[in-house]
């Protein structure tokens, strides 16, 4: 027998030790297939979706490989330790450490080799299901069955290179293990973990430090938080939270109550031996988590800006001077007349000026008669006439954000008077605070009808002069933006019809309600399918990396409880004391992952612009809960199902 | 009136499976209270189903058993948990301590599952150890003691609750010869001076010449009993005679 055929008998005849590692390798080729499947499918591979879109795929796609090597590398170096004691025979009888080498590695091949043939098998068999469902998430039309030769190709040759390098790197898992050590495996008693009282504390100051800026505002703070955060987590698992059960065990009172001595004194070896899965388990799902609040908050905000605009068509001109634009504005209203379609239009051009009073930003400038027009929509104060020297303020909440992002809603600055120049000062006479989504300058000034003209002359007669703008607004009664437009609506068609006839040239912008919010939608379900998507995907792994810690400690556990049941043990203490150890296993990194996500997104709200992301972030989160609550409830009765069967 | 801590009334073990295997039939004998009593027997005698059938982790298939009056079986798993954490004290040849624990954490396992308070813990625990002579290396874990220390802790923990039978199952199963003698000569000091009824199964006739009276089963049958004299030294011969006489034990002399 060669040495190449011992290793394929080894994982031939031994074929059960190997299944789980086997099933763990091709559960990750299989979903980076089925992902890959996706995102190469004819249907999205056109320009229509952006290139956000494609690029937020991309980036899943490198997430989900990483992953993988992680998931991949952790199951075989439990899988190598459990089979330590067969490497300590081996040396026993005589085998040089490169004989073993070679066996791992030539085992890591064939296994590698094998499920990636079975991965891409089982992700084509359910690609049907898999497209299927991602048509029935994303609205997307067209996603049917194609024969993916590129997806193949990545994920075979992906996979390929992956294996490789961890063949190559579980070979120094076994350097430097004497042959009594492996002989002896993973059976000799553990010594108590130590935790560092620096690294503790350390951990903690991160953690309270990135609590702390968060409060703060020094510009790009989440950055900062993120990393003390990161740094923190990792010392809280590997430290802390030893130490705090050292803390914990000092309290006789506590320590010394009930299963309290059995669980406790347990939990320190048990987070400290996965302190590093716990540390990746919760940057992950924090990832996941936060990912999904933010795609989440977007639709939402896409939602409110859909119902929250009074108006089905803006037209805006940047460029009053050559009146090309009037040609825009009456083919949007032919359109509009052929369909039988009743609108009330409302024009008005604007200027930018800059008073002395403020030097920070431009203000727009109103005619009174258009203000009039807009009195109704936005719920302005009614003002009849205005005098030469008076002027109306409004800031406009829609559009004015405070230093920190947050959308401003009062604490404006008050202005007495305002001063163009020395012929033109205007006393505010009524300053009033107003949501008017379309309209985009944050402070807007009224002047009579007169005043304007004048000024308007004046900065058109200047060199360089900024050109006015024209603004147009369609309100129309029957395109009710009540309801979030569907597919089949006329609004939709019709302004679709508008959308190929406009100029698209730089001087203007037209804006269709529900076309907008619908491109929009699309590209949210996307994004949201993918993270979706990955959110179960690690919700899986996270619970995979659970379980086979607790399948490789079941037959020490059950041993423990198997004596602890002679010395009278009930199984209704058993069963408490091994749930209260799982269940900290299952929801301290979840807890505090979600805590890191919720926080972390409220942070980053302002940079993506976006009004509110608690409900999302609750939402990514309670939803991410609930599936880790059933995974829970199974295992832990599996499990205590097992230890009961030790007992007697 | 002498109180029977242990009884057993034609107690009857069967193994079913495909060739049905007898392992006790009609054993018969009583404990009183403060006794020491030895189990001995060739192995496969049935010593150990005996003990496990003593001590509810296993049931009879007929006869009864009775501890300080009460039956045993018919118990539900719950209740046996909690009289044998309250009857018996337990001691294994392989110790049976948690790595996890300290070696006063060990001890105080089954008064911590009874909910005893805090201190009551603390004297207890105090005081047995200085009796048994672990007050020093109670805070010690029990990869760090020598396995003579580690079976006086398992002993300490069998007697923290103040049981009322000890049971002990090959304790020096595992030990050296001196820390044998040592551990012996503990649980005849608990015995003498606490009153303790203790069984005690074993092969090592040295081990067996610490107790007051040997029964002798074979084939999973009461052969004889012996009573311990005046001289342990000769007690000690007689055991030797019995065990040669027994057939296929000189091995373990």
């Amino acid at each position: 027998m060669t040495f190449s055929q011992f290793a394929w008998n080894n994982v031939t005849r031994n074929a059960r030790a190997y299944v789980a590692y086997f099933l763990c390798s091709t559960f990750s080729v299989s979903i980076f297939f089925s992902y890959a499947i996706f995102m190469f499918h004819p249907a999205l591979m056109g320009d229509e979706l952006g290139m956000s879109v494609h690029v937020g795929m991309q980036a899943a796609e490198y997430v989900i490989f990483f992953f993988s090597f992680f998931f991949v590398l952790y199951s075989i170096s439990s899988f190598l330790k459990a089979r330590k004691k067969e490497f300590g025979i081996l040396t026993i009888l005589g085998a040089e450490q490169s004989q073993i080498y070679t066996i791992v590695f030539m085992e890591n091949l064939i296994i590698g080799a094998l499920s990636i043939v079975s991965g891409l098998g089982f992700g084509l068999l359910f690609s049907k299901l898999f497209l299927l469902l991602s048509t029935e998430m994303t609205g997307l039309e067209g996603l049917n069955f194609y024969f993916p030769t590129q997806a193949i190709g990545l994920t075979a040759g992906a996979f390929a290179a992956l294996f490789i390098i961890i063949s190559f790197t579980t070979t120094l898992f076994l350097r430097k293990q004497q042959t009594l050590e492996l002989l002896k495996g993973s059976s000799k008693p553990k010594t108590e973990p130590k935790a560092s009282i620096f690294l503790s504390l350390l951990s903690a100051a991160c953690i309270g430090g990135a609590f702390f800026l968060a409060q703060k505002d020094i510009g790009e703070t989440y950055i900062f938080v993120l990393g003390l955060g990161t740094i923190g987590t990792y010392f809280f698992f590997t430290q802390l939270s030893v130490y705090m059960i050292r803390l914990m065990k000092r309290s006789q009172a506590f320590f010394y109550r009930g299963v309290n001595l059995l669980w406790l004194s347990e939990m320190a070896y048990k987070i400290k031996d996965s302190a590093r899965i716990f540390f990746i388990i919760t940057v992950v799902t924090a990832m996941a988590c936060g990912f999904l609040s933010i795609v989440l908050s977007g639709d939402a905000q896409n939602k409110r800006e859909f119902t929250n605009n009074p108006f089905a068509i803006q037209y805006k001109s940047y460029d009053t001077v050559t009146p090309n634009w009037d040609q825009d504005i009456l083919r949007i209203d032919q359109i509009l007349d052929r369909n039988e379609i009743k609108y009330d239009q409302i024009q008005f051009e604007g200027l930018n000026v800059m008073f002395e009073e403020e030097t920070s930003g431009l203000f727009g400038l109103m005619r009174l008669s258009s203000y009039k027009q807009l009195v109704e929509v936005y719920n302005l104060s009614d003002v009849d006439v205005l005098k030469d020297q008076e002027a109306i303020l409004i800031n406009n909440t829609s559009n004015t954000y405070t230093r920190t992002g947050e959308k401003q809603t009062e604490g404006f600055t008050t202005y007495p008077t305002l001063t163009f120049n020395t012929s033109s000062s205007f006393d505010v006479l009524m300053q009033q605070s107003a949501a008017m989504p379309g309209i985009y300058d944050a402070r807007l000034v009224v002047l009579s009808d007169e005043r304007f003209n004048d000024l308007y002359e004046l900065l058109l007669s200047r060199p360089n002069a900024q050109s006015p703008s024209a603004t147009v607004f369609y309100i129309i009664p029957e395109w009710s933006n009540d309801h979030l437009p569907q597919e089949n609506s006329q609004e939709l068609k019709v302004t679709g019809e508008i959308n190929t006839v406009m100029n698209k040239d730089l001087g203007s912008s037209i804006s269709l309600r529900a076309m907008d919010y619908l491109q929009m939608k699309q590209g949210f379900s996307i994004i949201k399918f993918v993270w979706i998507f990955i959110a179960a995907m690690f919700s899986v792994s996270s619970v995979s990396f659970l379980y086979f810690k607790l399948y490789s400690d079941l037959k020490s556990d059950q041993r423990m409880y198997q004596s602890l049941s002679r010395i009278g043990l009930t199984e209704q203490e058993m069963s408490r004391s091994a749930s209260i150890q799982l269940s900290v296993l299952f929801f301290l990194p979840l807890f505090i992952a979600s805590l890191g996500s919720i926080i972390t997104v409220e942070l980053i709200r302002p940079e993506l612009g976006m009004a509110t992301t608690i409900q999302s972030s609750l939402t990514a989160v309670v939803g991410y809960f609930i599936v880790q609550v059933v995974y829970f409830i199974v295992i832990r009765a599996l499990y205590v199902q097992k230890l009961k069967k030790a007992m007697f | 009136m002498n109180m029977e801590t242990l009884q057993l009334n034609q107690v009857s073990k069967i193994y079913n499976g495909k060739v049905s295997y007898k392992a006790l039939s009609d054993i018969t004998f009583k404990i009183q209270q403060g006794e020491f009593v030895g189990i001995m027997g060739p192995s496969g005698s049935g010593k150990t189903t005996l003990l496990n059938l003593i001590s509810t982790i296993d049931e009879p298939t007929s006869g009864e058993i009775l501890i300080n009056n009460k039956r045993t079986t018919g118990l539900s798993k719950k209740e046996l948990a909690t009289f044998r954490r309250r009857e018996f004290g337990l001691v294994f040849q392989d110790f049976n301590l948690l790595d996890t624990l300290t070696v006063k954490e060990n001890i105080i396992l089954p008064l911590s599952l009874d909910r005893k308070s805090v201190v009551e813990m603390n004297i207890r625990v105090q005081e047995i150890a200085e009796r048994i002579g672990i007050a020093d290396i109670l805070d010690k874990r029990t990869y760090e003691i020598s396995g003579g220390q580690r079976q006086r802790a398992a002993i300490a923990r069998a007697v923290i609750h103040k049981p009322s039978l000890l049971l002990a199952d090959e304790p020096t199963g595992n030990l050296d010869s001196n820390s044998a003698r040592n551990v012996m000569r503990m649980m005849e000091t608990l015995n003498r001076e606490d009153h303790t009824t203790t069984l005690l199964v074993t092969h090592d006739p040295v081990a067996a010449s610490y107790c007051q009276r040997i029964i002798f089963i074979k084939d999973g049958q009461l052969h004889n009993e012996l009573r311990r004299g005046e001289n342990k030294q000769t007690f000690y011969q007689e055991i030797i005679n019995t065990l040669s006489f027994l057939g296929g034990e000189s091995r373990d002399i």
